[in-house]
């Protein structure tokens, strides 16, 4: 057997296999031997037919794939250690020289290489921004929106009021052939703006309602509106829309007071100071979330510059892969099917996919930076956390899941993989520790971090960054206006929050 | 009577005559039902342009069996001639050549 290795440029080997003439001639009667088996030759009891009968029956070619197959199968992991490299996935075989002595070339993806840098010496400051007042005062005045009065008045309409409008509105420049239709008629609720508010995020275009102020039920109005070049949705930018409005009714919005009757009617709550001690801890909770994950980012970050990473192709074709999955989960909670996605988002599947390559490709250096520090640093995994975590997950499968799927969920199989993944993620954040300690100038981590910080799931307000009351407007009312819904979770968003916490397979844990 | 040229009908290869083949020399034919051992080395000798040392010659008879589906129905596989010849050493017929000529 004769082997050549030449190393590619993106960390394949190629090698050039020949094997001895016995060997080859010997494979070929073998695989003879088993064609025999499997065909019925008429005077020949199965199996018992001479090699030249089978050459003749079934031709060269046959056998001399069987050949190959038996050959590669039996000795691909020799070839692979005589040649002194470590494969990442299944090589491929690409070619093969037909003579009498046939040549094979396979192309082996080659295990991951890292070098790492000095992660030892990487100080990154910890600053973990404090809550301000401002920061509660905002959340306690979406709070009272959400919870304010509207009553009907019979007045013109004033800044602040909640008006009704028959609402249309159309393209004056758009071209022969395209769809003129930007709004088609109808009932719109529309809250307006007082002075000094921010209308850049205004439906169906900034300073929409500060024109419909001091007029009456009945009254209509056109409006003409050429979007900047800066508009938020860019199918939108620069284009010249007029907009019909027609007051319907005028309401007045009366936000509850801030006091302690306003905090029981949000729930279990005694009185203002605990709703606001609540929001403080809601809030102290999503924003050192939010760094912890910002710093990670910047951490890992920082050690995948230093790091000189090699990776095959096959590598980050599973990572897009994976995140192409991770997208459909997201898409299919999002309650829509992924073909209906890809139909309304214009795209396919092979260019989505293709749209995940950058991000798969950064996703990939975080998660093998990760690994290796934890593979040399030997990070242990508790197992009773991963018991825990596995137990609490079964829980979860058990209160949210049917009764069909959650026996599914019971296999066997199911939960090694589920524990595999847990190893891996638990493995990952002890790593993620260790670095964060290192980098925070500690010696060891902090062991109150180490726990997993749990989701309240019980928490009765909803302390979000997002404006809830805008997102849900802006989700209903955008996709008639542009094709860019936000409603549907782009890539970007995703992996951005992806890259916060590479979560490993279950796979590499173990190797 | 037939010719020379009819008188090989097709040669047999089972697993028997291979055996034959490889280890005694012999080649095996199916003939005419009329041909004679002197007919059949005429014929192997001027055909395949060999040298015979022997021929056997062996009436197999008809076998009777049964229909594969239809296990009722009696079919009657045919009689035929079944000729075994011996070569002289160094001589070989590629039977799977076909008749030259």
């Amino acid at each position: 057997m004769k082997i050549e290795t030449q190393f590619t440029e993106d960390h394949q080997a190629k090698l050039t296999v020949q094997f001895s003439e016995e060997e080859w001639t010997g494979a070929k009667h073998r695989a003879a031997q088993q064609i025999a088996k499997r065909i019925r030759l008429p005077g020949f009891r199965p199996g018992k037919a001479p090699y030249n009968v089978i050459e003749r029956t079934v031709g060269d070619n046959a056998i001399l794939e069987a050949a190959t197959e038996l050959m590669v199968n039996e000795r691909y992991q020799t070839i692979l250690q005589e040649a002194g490299i470590k494969p990442y996935g299944s090589g491929s075989l690409e070619s093969i020289d037909k003579n009498e002595n046939p040549t094979f070339h396979f192309v082996v993806p080659l295990e991951a290489e890292i070098t790492l840098g000095d992660y030892h010496a990487v100080r990154i400051p910890y600053e973990l921004p404090s809550v301000t007042e401002d920061d509660i005062n905002r959340t306690l005045d979406r709070l009272r929106e959400q919870r304010e009065v509207v009553e009907p008045v019979e007045r013109p309409v004033q800044a602040g009021d909640q008006v009704t409008v028959l609402l249309s509105g159309r393209r004056i420049d758009a071209a022969e052939g395209q769809d003129s239709n930007l709004i088609s008629e109808r009932s719109q609720t529309i809250n307006v703006l007082t002075e000094g508010e921010d209308d850049s995020g205004e439906w169906p275009f900034p300073g929409f309602s500060s024109q419909l102020i001091g007029m009456n039920v009945g009254e209509e109005k056109t409006q003409t509106y050429i979007f900047g070049d800066d508009y938020r949705f860019e199918a939108m930018r620069n284009m010249q829309g007029e907009f019909h409005a027609v007051i319907e009714a005028v309401k007045t919005r009366t936000l509850p007071g801030l006091d302690d009757d306003f905090a029981k009617s949000l729930g279990d709550f005694e009185n203002l100071e605990t709703l606001i001690k609540r929001v403080r801890e809601n809030l102290t909770q999503q924003q050192s979330e939010q760094y912890n994950a910002f710093y990670n980012n910047q951490l890992i970050g920082l050690l995948v510059d230093q790091a000189a990473i090699k990776f095959p192709p096959p590598m980050l074709e599973s990572e897009m892969n994976a995140m192409m999955d991770e997208f459909a989960a997201e898409v299919e909670r999002s309650g829509m099917e992924l073909a209906t996605y890809l139909k309304t988002a214009n795209t396919d599947e092979a260019t989505l996919r293709e749209s995940f390559r950058k991000d798969a490709e950064r996703r990939l250096r975080f998660k093998l930076v990760v690994l290796e520090v934890g593979r040399r640093e030997k990070i242990k995994v508790d197992p009773q956390q991963v018991q825990w975590q596995a137990s609490m997950m079964m829980r979860r499968f058990n209160q949210n899941l049917s009764p069909k799927d959650a026996r599914k969920v019971k296999s066997p199989e199911f939960t090694a993989n589920l524990i595999n993944s847990i190893t891996a993620d638990v493995f990952n954040q002890n790593t993620i520790e260790y670095l964060r300690g290192i980098a925070r100038g500690e010696s060891a981590a902090d062991p109150s971090l180490m726990s997993v910080v749990e989701p309240d799931v019980a928490a009765p307000i909803e302390v979000s960054s997002e404006p809830v009351v805008e997102a849900q407007t802006e989700a209903e009312t955008a996709p008639a206006v542009t094709e860019a819904a936000p409603e549907a979770p782009t890539p970007e968003t995703e992996s951005a929050s992806e890259t916060a916490e590479p979560a490993s397979t279950g796979e590499e844990a173990q190797s | 009577m037939s010719t020379l040229h009819d008188v090989l009908r097709r040669p047999l290869i089972t697993e028997k005559s291979n055996y034959q083949n490889s280890a005694l020399h012999q080649y095996v034919f199916e003939v005419a039902a009329d041909a004679t051992k002197t007919l059949v080395k005429d014929a192997v000798e001027t055909l395949f342009d060999v040298n015979v040392v022997g021929v056997n010659v062996i009436n197999v008879p008809a076998k009777r069996a049964r229909r594969w589906r239809n296990r009722r129905v009696l079919i009657r596989r045919g009689e035929y001639k079944k000729a075994i010849v011996t070569l002289a050493e160094g001589n070989t017929i590629d039977i799977f050549e076909g008749v030259k000529g």
